[in-house]
């Protein structure tokens, strides 16, 4: 557990909007949160609501028009571009709802891609993502390629990836958006799992309030604003 | 976790772009091809043209040696009392030199050299060989007709020691003996000697019956040494000359090099085309990562490592594409070798020597060229890549949102382009390079209008074809404007490639009409006589008296009218000349410029005013009614008026013309070298000919020929000349429709669910067929559309201003139907073949497979 004076997560007054033709569309209406360690956080809302736009502000994979956004002490909008992405390479892993493998490399490749950018020796890489992949249960899988995985499959994969290179926060987007409901649960677990055994910190956006039932936090997205949902569990 | 380097890894990258590369065979393929057909030509055509320089340059050096000036007499040549008398004044450093083009019974033509083997060792360092042979040199004095030849031309011949062989000299058939093979012991040497028959000065004279005068003396002055020089000119009787050596050979080197570097852009331009089909399969071999891309990104892959990446996957294709465009280029160069040297031959100067070399540095050209181009080209889809935030990389139609602001990229890029190229072009120079690189940035600006003018013509088209069509052909035209990136970029390169093939098309077409109208004023005659030609030079072998006295005796002849073509000297250096004895000059189509009325030229010509051509006067910068040359005759200089410039296109060296009488006197010449038969019955001029050709065979070798025939001969000559030309725009139009076939293919990838999911909805795998027959028949119309104004635009550029300034010949333009007929023709073969693939898959995919 890091014992960090700052809190994980902390953010000021972020907003967003995006242009739609000549009009700017408002995403977030100055968003405020802060985060502690060691916690897995949800934050649920409908379609549109302004969920994924603000994973991704604070995984810097965007940037606010306004505010602040600190991970683990570090302010985010102070960045430049090549600083925020070296920042994210190093101390963020990231679940996306379609998975995303890169089809052309097998499954212990996608895996130590995060350590390969990290610049961590190849043996040492391959032994971190052996014993992940079997964690997530595909040990005999190395070899294979995304096509040849089934859904789930590709999405513990993700989850793998995500977590190799043991970074300070993992960001899901609906990692379960785009699997059936058993499947999808299995995930959930899993993910739950491994970040706790990794001593990690997870923000999950996610529409589903029983994807939410994992979280120790839950928090509501409506209209780009944030609000307090169940209390802390 | 921490690590040292945070930098994207080499073998990471090379394992993703290996593998993509390796699944994307097709389009990995048309890269790889657009590369090394580029490449290819660039190096064949450098490997042609470098030949094609160092045969003139071997041919001209090999009769100069190291000479440094040459004394010369104009047609008379230099008496030998005038050589006697310059070494009786001490003056040692010089030669004697008898030369001829001469032509075997079967071959090439070669070069008769008639030296003094006693002074030649300073000149030609060829002949030192000949020293320790001391035999061959006695054999080379003393046997009648004796000559050496290079042991390659002996074998050419089919002559060994010892044996005779014959030659026609100055139009009359020579015995002449081999004495030796003298092999120098350097190569360049050995080169120098190849396509020369060498006798000693005294046979030569014989020979070419000429035993009182050499054509001309090499001098050897060290280096500035002026005095000298002048010295030399004090000694020498009236008539006769010293220049420096390559006068002469400077128009003509000029010239040949004006020829290459035509030759030099239009490689150029199959590069340029190759160029476009490399931005149109990098940009969607990008667009496809588009997914991959943002994947990386998010992972924390920074921009400057995504743009390192998809240059460095660039430069690995142009490597490969440059590795096999050498080889390719090589064996393609070794090909058009022969059409460049016989070009060479044909127009400017007759080539002893046609080896094929290739130069290092042609190969060292064609690998940066292939490797800047790729990676420069890739640098453009490299960086939208690399500038793409995570969250835009991720959506699949982001890459195509930035597509919409190439759009105004383009267009802004376009409009630079043609600013530039204007202002290139209105610099008053004659630079050649200047005026390509004018006419480049010209045509490629107008190449980026290509995705405005797309997606304008493209929004027009969706209403007609979905009235004629349905849903699916109201498709077709939208499935081009969403995938702009790379369908206008195919459309740029196929309207560049038919664009080119229009203007070139207008211009070889212009070209035929002014010089079929320029025969028809100035070829009135039935049948032709002269003294046979080799190469670019003009029939300077005087006619024998026993020919004239028969054509003078001639039944069925109306009149004969008759011309010396030679060379005179100048104030402004040695020019060709032809005195004519009946001028047809009359004729206004004839002139550019004209100081009096045509029917008074004749009266002006006896009168001492002379015409130049336009190729001489665009050289010598003479204009009519204004300047005037001044002719070193053999009562000294006269300062001629010239009264006319006149359109001439067979010699691109220009020409003086003057009346014949008057010549005969100011230069004591009555020599004739061609002769004008008028007939009664200008349909007999076939059979006259040959009777005239079979009665004068003991005479004299003479070429008659009747006035078709000898139009039919400039015509052929004419077509050899853009042989190359012509080819060079395929290799082009073939590089462009590897650039449809890639926009194809990238379009159907992309839409391959859309495909599926209409498959799935009951479209027949035909109906999708039409659909991509639709979407190609869109790109190909659009491309021959906007290339029809650049065509002609091209056209005027290169007939008004290259031309102008390569050859100074002023063509005048004709628009005809079949350019643009061809074109459209060019445009449907390359799109329909471009089709055909992606068509046939189409036909025999299934949904489930499409939908996967």
């Amino acid at each position: 557990m890091n014992d960090s004076p700052h809190p994980l997560l902390r953010i000021q007054g972020v907003t967003k909007s995006y242009r739609e033709g000549e009009r700017r569309r408002a995403v977030l209406h100055g968003v405020d949160l802060e985060i502690e360690r060691g916690q897995i956080t949800a934050i649920l809302g409908e379609s549109g609501s302004g969920k994924s736009t603000l994973l991704n502000v604070i995984g810097g994979i965007d940037v606010a028009d306004a505010g602040e956004v600190w991970v683990d002490g570090t302010n985010l909008t102070r960045l430049d571009e090549e600083s925020r992405t070296l920042f994210r390479r190093r101390h963020i892993g990231i679940v996306f709802q379609f998975f995303n493998l890169i089809d052309t490399l097998t499954v212990a490749e996608n895996v130590a891609l995060p350590l390969e950018l990290c610049g961590v020796a190849p043996a040492r890489a391959s032994e971190s993502v052996a014993d992940l992949v079997d964690k997530v249960g595909l040990g005999d899988r190395l070899d294979s390629f995304p096509d040849q995985l089934s859904g789930g499959e590709q999405q513990r994969i993700a989850l793998a990836r995500a977590l190799v290179h043991e970074p300070t926060l993992i960001l899901a987007d609906e990692p379960t958006g785009n699997l059936d409901e058993h499947t999808g649960d299995a995930i959930l677990e899993l993910l739950a799992q491994l970040t706790r055994q990794r001593h990690a910190n997870l923000v999950l956006v996610t529409h589903s309030s029983k994807a939410a039932s994992i979280a120790d936090r839950v928090l509501v997205m409506r209209d780009g604003e944030l609000t307090q949902g169940s209390a802390e569990r | 976790m921490t690590g040292s380097p945070s930098r994207l890894r080499g073998p990471l990258w090379f394992r993703l772009t290996t593998r993509h590369l390796l699944a994307h065979r097709l389009q990995t393929f048309l890269m790889v091809a657009g590369v090394a057909l580029g490449v290819a030509v660039v190096i064949s055509i450098d490997i042609a043209n470098q030949s094609a320089e160092r045969a003139f340059t071997m041919s001209t050096q090999a009769v100069t040696g190291r000479a440094t000036h040459e004394i010369t007499g104009g047609s008379d040549g230099v008496p030998v009392s005038a050589y006697a008398e310059l070494r009786r004044q001490g003056i040692r450093s010089i030669a004697p030199v008898i030369e001829r083009l001469v032509i075997p019974t079967s071959g090439r033509p070669l070069t008769l050299l008639g030296m003094d083997p006693f002074a030649e060792a300073p000149f030609r360092p060829y002949l030192e060989s000949l020293g320790p042979q001391s035999s061959i040199l006695d054999d080379l004095l003393t046997v009648p007709g004796a000559a050496l030849l290079a042991p390659d031309t002996a074998a050419e011949l089919g002559v060994a020691v010892g044996e005779a062989f014959e030659l026609d000299i100055d139009a009359n058939r020579r015995r002449l003996v081999l004495v030796g093979t003298p092999t120098p012991a350097r190569e360049s040497h050995r080169r120098a000697l190849t396509g020369l028959v060498l006798t000693d000065i005294s046979t030569a004279q014989e020979l070419t019956a000429q035993p009182t005068r050499f054509d001309r003396v090499d001098v050897l002055l060290p280096s500035g040494d002026e005095t000298e020089r002048q010295r030399i000119a004090t000694l020498l009787a009236p008539g006769l000359s010293i220049a420096a050596v390559g006068a002469e050979a400077g128009p003509v080197r000029e010239m040949i090099q004006a020829f290459q570097t035509n030759l030099y852009a239009l490689s150029l331009l199959a590069l340029i085309v190759g160029m476009f089909l490399i931005f149109n399969t990098m940009t969607f071999a990008v667009v496809q990562r588009t997914e991959l891309i943002g994947t990386l990104r998010a992972l924390g892959v920074t921009r400057s490592e995504i743009f390192r990446g998809v240059c460095a996957e660039a430069a690995v294709v142009g490597l490969v594409g440059t590795t096999i465009g050498v080889v390719l280029g090589i064996s393609l160069g070794r090909g058009s070798v022969d059409m460049v040297t016989q070009t060479v031959n044909d127009l400017f100067y007759a080539l002893t020597v046609r080896s094929v070399a290739i130069p290092p540095m042609s190969i060292v050209k064609g690998v940066v060229l292939g490797l800047i181009a790729t990676v420069a080209t890739a640098a453009f889809p490299a960086r939208e890549a690399a500038a793409a935030q995570p969250r835009t990389a991720l959506s699949r139609s982001a890459m195509e949102e930035t597509a919409g602001d190439l759009v105004t990229r383009s267009a802004a890029v376009g409009g630079a382009l043609l600013l530039v190229g204007t202002a290139l072009l209105l610099i008053p120079s004659r630079d050649l390079w200047l005026a390509f690189g004018g006419l480049f940035a010209v045509i490629v600006g107008l190449a980026f209008f290509a995705p405005v003018a797309t997606r304008w013509l493209m929004g027009a088209c969706a209403k007609p074809m979905g009235r004629l069509w349905g849903a699916l052909g109201a498709a077709a035209p939208r499935d081009v404007t969403r995938s702009l990136s790379r369908t206008s970029t195919a459309i740029a390169a196929l309207m560049l490639a038919v664009s080119v093939a229009i203007g070139l098309r207008i211009m070889i077409g212009s070209f035929r009409t002014t010089v079929a109208v320029w025969l028809d004023t100035t070829l009135r005659g039935d049948v032709y006589l002269s003294g046979k030609t080799l190469g670019g030079t003009a029939a300077t072998t005087p006619l024998e008296e026993g020919v004239l006295a028969y054509l003078r005796d001639l039944d069925g002849v109306d009149r004969v009218d008759l011309v010396r073509s030679t060379s005179i000297d100048t104030a402004r250096g040695p020019v060709q000349a032809s005195a004519s004895s009946r001028p047809y000059f009359d004729d206004l189509r004839l002139y550019k410029e004209l100081a009096v009325d045509a029917a008074d030229v004749p009266a002006r010509l006896a009168k001492g005013d002379i015409l130049v051509s336009e190729p001489l006067a665009t050289r010598l910068g003479l204009s009519a009614g204004v300047d005037r040359l001044s002719l070193s005759t053999v009562r000294g200089e006269r300062a001629a008026r010239i009264v006319g410039v006149y359109y001439d296109y067979a010699s691109t060296q220009g020409q003086v013309l003057l009346d014949r009488s008057l010549y005969s006197v100011e230069f004591d010449d009555d020599a004739v070298t061609g002769a004008a038969l008028i007939l009664d019955d200008a349909a007999r001029s076939a059979a006259v000919s040959d009777r005239v050709a079979r009665e004068l065979a003991p005479i004299q070798t003479l070429r008659v020929r009747p006035n078709r025939e000898l139009r039919r001969e400039v015509f052929e000559v004419f077509d050899q000349a853009f042989a190359i030309t012509r080819a060079l725009v395929i290799l082009a139009t073939g590089v462009a429709t590897l650039g449809v076939l890639s926009a194809l293919l990238a379009l159907q990838l992309e839409r391959r669910r859309d495909y599926g999911m209409l498959r799935a909805l009951g479209v027949t795998g035909r109906q999708a067929a039409r659909h991509v027959f639709m979407q190609t028949g869109l790109l190909g119309g659009s491309a021959t559309l906007l290339a029809i104004p650049t065509g002609v635009l091209l056209a005027v550029l290169l007939i008004y201003v290259i031309n102008r300034r390569a050859f100074g010949w002023t063509l005048h333009m004709q628009l005809a139907a079949d350019p643009f007929v061809a074109a459209f023709a060019l445009a449907a073969i390359a799109a329909a073949a471009a089709a055909l693939l992606p068509a046939w898959r189409m036909w025999n995919s299934r949904a489930a497979e499409l939908l996967r």
